[in-house]
């Protein structure tokens, strides 16, 4: 059967092109899906045959349309047409098919049964197919098929659930209302300034920060000599900055101490992050790059709110420090100044990752350039390394700022007095029972950390995030000065000591007879993990190994295809990634919550719903290595395999995934450990029969179990920092060898 | 691409095939040991296997509520009576009379009008540390807590997230009145160093001496004390309020039948014992053939208010009394 | 390579032919320009121009590695410009050489045959007459990182050649090369070619390997195409003054043609071209002036300076306000003085007419 058409010659005898569409084989799973399991099904178990529920039986309309669509693109992939016009074709159909499930899906509100999951994947598969033998999407049907699906993905598990908490914050009852968004923002939780009962007068001494402030900056700009036009501005910028400041120390509420902690704490993680990566790139006594390694590494395998319970006991009221050395009985530790130390303690190390890279990443030369061209010291260090790190300090600043912003368990446990954000979003939606309220927060939350994320890229100016890799120079550094590396040193020392002291109370507290009171040796904690946690924590490690594997793929996929591929919604899936990885853990769990408890989409209480969110919230750390792997080969190396008639699946197997074992055992084992250790994106997940370490973990926190939660850190943090090690030398060892096999 | 339509199709496949089989959801919201403690015995007794989530019982019911469309859970099990009441007349969950009604201590029936399952009662107390102390006098009395000196120096449950602190404010109000009563709540918050979420945690603290003073149920601080921390426990003089702890079946509940055979044998004097015997709690249990734990806390020897179960556990009340500590008390800076 | 007229069993060479080829990147940028272009099938057609002129691009596009904007690609008379790359029967030879670095060489001439999934022993078979062809039988088990760079070149073009392509494409595959090597390499590209009668596409920013390599050169300037035609035509008659340029150096002095001859300042010299009568801008290679002998017609030129290079010697001169670079052979005369008066004349060989400026 030749078609010939006026707009494309006809084919030669050896023409090129394909006989059949690829699209053959999908289309034909999606009948048989279609025909032979339940579209729907009656409640959360997936695999209930309901006669009820199939398809056919169903008899709707647009589920007729599904099987007309896919049983027109099963006939059209055989015809023998001109391999893009039968994609045009198949684009009709697949696309009529899919969307005709989706609608039905979308009106019917029916949770979806594993017929509708494989006959719609199938269906996404024939569109894939046929948008790249059309020639629409440049690559290959996997090419294609990764395009579509990403993008569904993103839509579907990132943007879709923080569309839900946006609705929730405004629309109640099925209506726009913005009552709820203003009851929340003028609560005395959120933020009030006025009070009073307090001694103080806090809106007068607000307003005399504004002024002291606002004639400070004033005064020097006159001093500066500045235009009148220049120190009006200055005058009032200051007196807006001041009055920030009155508001931060002066003001209650969830606001100001979430805003006060994170002014605290982000300067205090990047100026440490930025000592402890001069030293470690620069100093003298090599040791110390070791043991910086060691602490770079803590904070992923522990859990977020264990140091801070470590520090109940080594700063609290009775705390060994506190009270056992110095005999004072203060409550201190709870609210800003505890959480600020934990979240110090916590957040440092990763600004220090960051800097590492653009600290290795100068050129000695540069500044060696600017030094024989005349500049002293201090002009090199203003008009060369200042310039070439800003774009770090910012990332850094930026990323110490969310995550202080997103953390929840230091809060929850050394808040004290002081109520945070991301636990308000908790309390309103478990305590108070405020759906609304908690998306009000969430909202608020959101709007905070986006904002900031965009000023920054402001500030930089483009870049996108996946971008950001500093591949190292060679050549020695110059090192610092003596007295800079003795004070530096000393720092990183009391750091040492004070998180050594952190974990090995966490050591004695598990073997403790009852903490705080008996120290008496017992391993009796122990016993009681394993009776009450260790199913629980073999299940989390599944859920965790589970939801590693994909989050990696999807995290390599993402990657190759944006750092690869020129393709319409680029984007788009790059702006879902910077959003799943910015987003607040809190929030995020309450917007699965909403997205995924009713509906098509009925998830809630599965291990599914943990898994993808884990899945979700770890796929940017995996697309951070996976774009820096990517970096470093050639692409060339990938259009030679096109060249040699490899399809792009056969190029990622054959010649990228050799190529980045290593790069990819890593995130592997990155999105293993900290699918182990997240609290704030499941806590809200969990379901009996799916409960997850730390959540149990916090719970025993909570309820003062300490001795045995002390145990489960141990195990915890030992079988990480096991994992991390055996895993990534055995990654390690693997590409070695293929190194061997290059010479 | 062929191989890969395969093989997405099996893993698929395999992923989701996950059948589940009848057993037992249960909501906890008494002490975690009990809580451990009921699942191998009652799937021992049964042969029904069960899994449980440690709730406190606010956060409970609040759960119950949101997934009331489809819900999880198939019991409710402990947690003071007011939310199960509550779940009771919101219909999230529904009543069912158990073989053993009748052997139901008559009084705690009769005070909640029947309107849930009791489980166990307990009354709300001081959980003292006289060692945190220090020279400061023991407080004796309600009115006592309010003084500055003990600033920083008492921790309680949140009331948002534990009928615990319910509760204890409900206490407050009944014994002093509206106006008198908030006005102690005030004093009171003044002087808390931390609210925790779970009605228990507070003697935790007082025993490791992060604070000297818990407002809880006795029992929790029976308990502390068996373990080893070193604290005192008795009634304010004024007069303390009680819970009668409910067992209730969620309405819809998926397992209903397990559901069902889970309520039947929590009721029985044999599962009732295993409260103080493993699950290091010290309730005075419903059934009157249980022989109570030697240290649960004498209801004789207690001033116990007239607790108004009824107008107290009237969701709308209730709604009002956590609205007002929210904005009028908790917001006040200490 | 000695071996003079073995064909390649199952190589079917192709024509390329682009009509109305267009590439845009982002909104402004035209990196192809409306390019039609007829590839016969079996020649051997170079792309030359400097970077950014969208030579690499026009390669991409026959390759499929990039979608044109608008046109089409026909290879023989099938329309391919939406086919996926790999369905193309093309192949292409990168600069960077992208072996593979994790495979040794049997495996990297071995890929595209195994993705093919041929039997094991067709993939022997022919993996080793790759090898053969081009010279490195015995280095099958070798690392790719262990070949020289003309070596590893060679695996490159075997492993191009391994899976019979109709089309071959060759992106700057001698630019990473030392000189020496360059010429070695580039002659046994063109006697391979030859042999196999591939119909092949070759990249260059090199003039003098275009034209040492190429049945027809096509000579691109931002996008479009300035001239198309065989080394000698392009470098005796460039249509342009870009491509004059472009290919050797050349001078160009205003003048006047009347049919028969040019005129420049007064020199008249006899001249034929497929040219309007009038005013014309001469171009006359360096190495076509030389000094007019007594009593020869000539146009009066200024020294300037002179830098004697042995063989020859590069002379500037002033013709008519005009500087005018030329190489002359022999001693000439080193003796002039700055501002003295020479006549000169052009040779026939290295001059060509352009339209006035």
């Amino acid at each position: 059967m030749a078609v010939t058409t006026p707009t494309t010659p006809s084919r030669t005898g050896n023409g090129m092109g394909l006989r059949f569409s690829g699209a053959w084989l999908p289309a034909l799973v999606a009948i048989v899906t279609y025909l032979t399991l339940p579209f729907g099904r009656p409640g959360r178990p997936f695999l209930t045959i309901e006669p009820d529920l199939y398809a056919l039986a169903l008899g709707a309309p647009l589920l007729w349309i599904v099987l007309l669509g896919a049983v027109a693109s099963f006939v059209v992939s055989l015809l023998r047409l001109n391999t893009a016009v039968r994609g045009d074709v198949l684009i009709a159909t697949g696309t009529v098919g899919l969307g005709a499930g989706v609608l039905w899906f979308i009106l019917s509100a029916t949770p979806f049964g594993i017929g509708a999951l494989l006959t719609l994947a199938a269906l996404a598969l024939v569109l894939g197919h046929a948008l790249s033998e059309s020639g629409r999407i440049q690559g290959d049907a996997f090419i294609a098929t990764s395009i579509l699906v990403v993008s569904l993905f993103v839509i579907l598990f990132i943007i879709y659930p923080l569309f839900t908490v946006l609705r929730a914050a405004v629309i109640i009852d099925g209506s726009f209302d913005l009552s709820q968004l203003r009851r929340t923002l003028t609560h005395p939780l959120f933020f009030f300034l006025d009070n009073p009962r307090s001694q103080i007068d806090e809106i007068g001494l607000t307003l005399r920060w504004g002024m002291v402030v606002a004639v400070l900056t004033g005064a020097w700009a006159v001093f500066r000599r500045r235009s009148v036009p220049v120190v009006a501005l200055r005058l009032v910028l200051g007196g807006i900055a001041g009055l920030i400041i009155g508001v931060l120390l002066y003001g209650r509420g969830a606001l100001p101490t979430s805003l006060l902690t994170v002014a605290i704490v982000a300067p205090t993680c990047t100026l440490l992050g930025l000592a402890f990566a001069l030293l470690g790139q620069r100093a003298r006594f090599k040791p110390i790059r070791r043991s910086l390694d060691v602490i770079s590494v803590l904070p992923i395998i522990t859990p977020p709110f264990i140091l801070a319970f470590a520090m109940i006991f080594l700063l609290g009221r009775r705390g060994i420090v506190t009270h056992g050395l110095f005999d004072m009985s203060t409550n201190w530790i709870y609210g800003i100044p505890g959480v600020a130390i934990a979240q110090i303690l916590a957040f440092t190390p990763i600004a220090y990752l960051l800097l590492r890279g653009s600290i290795s990443s100068l050129n000695p030369a540069l500044e060696e350039a600017a030094q024989t061209l005349g500049a002293g010291p201090w002009t090199t260090m203003r008009t060369i390394t200042w310039p070439l790190v800003r774009p770090g300090l910012a990332a850094a600043f930026l990323l110490s700022m969310i995550e202080s912003l997103a953390d929840f368990g230091n809060p929850i446990i050394l808040g004290g007095d002081r109520n945070y954000l991301a636990t308000e979003v908790y309390l309103s939606l478990t305590g108070r029972f405020n759906p609304n309220e908690a998306a009000a927060y969430g909202v608020v939350l959101l709007a905070l950390v986006l904002g900031a994320f965009f000023i920054q890229r402001l500030w930089l100016g483009g870049g996108s995030f996946v971008t950001v890799t500093g591949k190292p120079s060679s050549g020695a550094l110059a090192p610092i000065p003596r007295v800079l590396e003795i004070g530096l040193t000393l720092v990183l020392f009391v750091w040492t000591v004070f998180v050594a002291a952190l974990y090995i109370s966490i050591v004695v507290g598990s073997f403790a007879q009852l903490w705080g009171v008996n120290y008496t040796f017992t391993t009796r904690h122990y016993e009681d993990f394993m009776r009450a946690g260790w199913p629980v924590f073999l299940y989390t490690a599944r859920v965790a190994a589970i939801s590693a594997v994909p989050a990696m793929l999807l995290g390599f996929l993402v990657a190759y295809l944006v750092s690869r591929h020129r393709f319409f919604g680029r984007r788009f899936v790059e702006f879902g990634s910077l959003l799943s990885f910015a987003t607040p853990g809190t929030v995020m769990g309450v917007a699965y919550i909403f997205a995924f408890n009713t509906g098509p989409w009925l998830l809630t209480a599965s291990a599914t719903i943990i898994i993808l969110a884990l899945v979700f919230r770890n796929m940017p750390v995996a697309i951070r290595a996976a774009v820096a792997g990517l970096a470093q080969i050639d692409p060339s190396l990938e259009e030679a395999s096109t060249m040699l008639r490899a399809r792009s699946l056969t190029t990622l197997r054959r010649v990228l995934f050799p190529l980045l074992v290593n790069t990819l055992v890593t995130g592997l084992i990155f999105a293993f450990v900290s699918a182990m250790t997240a609290v704030s994106q499941v806590i809200f997940l969990v379901s009996p029969g799916n409960q997850l370490a730390t959540v149990l973990l916090l719970g025993w926190v909570e309820q003062g179990q300490l001795g045995r939660a002390a145990a489960m850190g141990t195990i915890l943090i030992v079988s990480m920092l096991f994992t991390i090690l055996v895993v990534l030398g055995l990654a390690q060892r693997i590409s070695a060898r293929v190194v061997r096999v290059e010479g | 691409m062929k191989r890969l339509t395969l093989v997405l199709v099996a893993a698929a496949a395999l992923f989701l095939s996950h059948a589940q089989a009848q057993r037992v959801n249960l909501l906890c919201s008494p002490d975690l040991a009990w809580c451990e403690a009921l699942g191998p015995a009652f799937t021992e007794a049964t042969g029904i296997p069960l899994e449980f989530i440690r709730v406190s019982s606010q956060d409970a019911l609040a759960r119950i509520r949101a997934e009331s469309a489809n819900p999880v859970f198939d019991v409710w099990f402990g947690g003071t009576g007011d939310p199960h009441l509550i779940a009771m007349r919101d219909g999230v969950a529904e009543m069912y009379i158990p073989s053993t009604w009748d052997d139901i201590i008559p009084e705690l029936k009769s005070v909640i009008n029947e309107e849930y399952i009791p489980l166990y009662a307990g009354a709300i107390g001081f959980v003292i540390n006289e060692e945190a102390l220090g020279d400061l006098p023991l407080p004796r009395s309600w009115r006592d807590l309010t003084d500055p000196m003990y600033r920083g120096l008492i921790a309680m449950p949140d009331p948002t997230s534990s009928g615990t602190a319910y509760t204890t404010l409900a206490t407050l109000l009944q014994v002093f009145g509206e106006e008198d009563g908030w006005e102690l709540v005030e004093g009171i918050h003044m002087n808390v160093a931390q609210y925790t979420s779970s009605g228990s945690a507070p003697g935790q603290l007082a025993g490791r001496g992060e604070v000297a003073i818990a407002i809880q149920f006795m029992h929790d601080g029976v308990k502390f004390a068996a373990q080893g921390f070193p604290l005192t426990v008795f009634a304010p003089e004024e007069g303390v309020g009680y819970e009668i702890g409910g067992i209730s079946l969620i309405a819809n509940a998926p397992n209903r039948d397990a559901a069902i055979a889970f309520i039947e044998w929590a009721l029985t004097p044999e599962a009732q014992a295993i409260a103080g015997e493993l699950g290091d709690s010290y309730q005075i249990q419903s059934n009157m053939n249980t022989v109570q734990h030697p240290l649960a806390p004498n209801f004789d020897e207690i001033n116990l208010i007239e607790y108004d179960f009824d107008r107290w556990g009237d969701p709308a009340v209730r709604d009002q009394v956590l609205t007002r500590w929210l904005n009028d008390v908790f917001a006040i800076p200490r | 390579m000695d071996s003079t007229t073995t064909v390649v069993k199952g190589i079917q060479p192709a024509t390329v032919d682009l009509r109305g080829l267009l590439k845009r990147f982002g909104k402004d940028v035209v990196a192809v320009n409306d390019v039609d272009l007829f590839i016969e099938r079996g020649e051997l057609l170079t792309l030359l121009g400097p970077s950014g002129c969208g030579k690499t691009t026009i390669l991409r596009l026959i390759a499929g590695l990039e979608r044109p904007t608008a046109g089409q690609i026909l290879i023989d008379d099938d329309d391919v410009s939406r086919l996926p790359a790999y369905l193309r029967d093309i192949t292409m030879v990168f600069q960077s050489y992208a072996l593979f670095p994790h495979m040794n060489v049997f495996e990297n001439v071995a890929y595209g045959v195994r993705v093919a999934k041929r039997p094991k022993q067709e993939i022997e078979e022919r993996v080793h007459e790759a090898l053969a062809m081009v010279g490195l039988e015995d280095y099958g088990k070798r690392a790719t990182n262990a070949l020289s760079g003309g070596q590893q070149q060679r695996v490159a073009l075997a492993r191009a050649l391994v899976i019979r392509p109709r089309v071959l494409l060759f992106d700057e595959p001698l630019s990473n090369l030392d000189a020496k090597l360059r010429k070695r390499v580039r002659e046994d590209i063109r006697s391979l070619q030859q042999r196999l009668g591939i119909t092949s596409v070759y990249v260059t920013h090199d003039q003098e390997e275009a034209l040492a390599i190429s049945d027809r050169v096509v000579v691109m300037n931002q996008g479009i195409i300035e001239q198309i035609g065989s080394p000698h035509v392009l470098y005796t008659r460039p249509a342009s003054r870009f491509v004059a340029d472009f290919i050797g150096s050349a001078n160009f002095i205003p003048g006047h043609y009347d049919g028969q001859a040019i005129d420049v300042l007064g020199y008249r010299r006899p001249h034929v071209q497929d040219m309007a009568s009038g005013p014309v801008t001469v171009m006359v290679r360096p190495e076509a002036i030389e000094f007019a002998r007594e009593g020869e017609e000539g146009v009066e030129a200024t020294y300037l300076s002179s830098a004697y290079l042995g063989p020859v010697t590069e002379f500037i001169f002033d013709i008519g306000g005009v500087e005018v670079f030329a190489t002359i052979s022999g001693l000439g005369m080193s003796v002039a003085e700055r501002g003295d008066t020479v006549r000169l004349r052009f040779n026939e060989a290295g001059v060509s007419l352009l339209p006035p400026e």
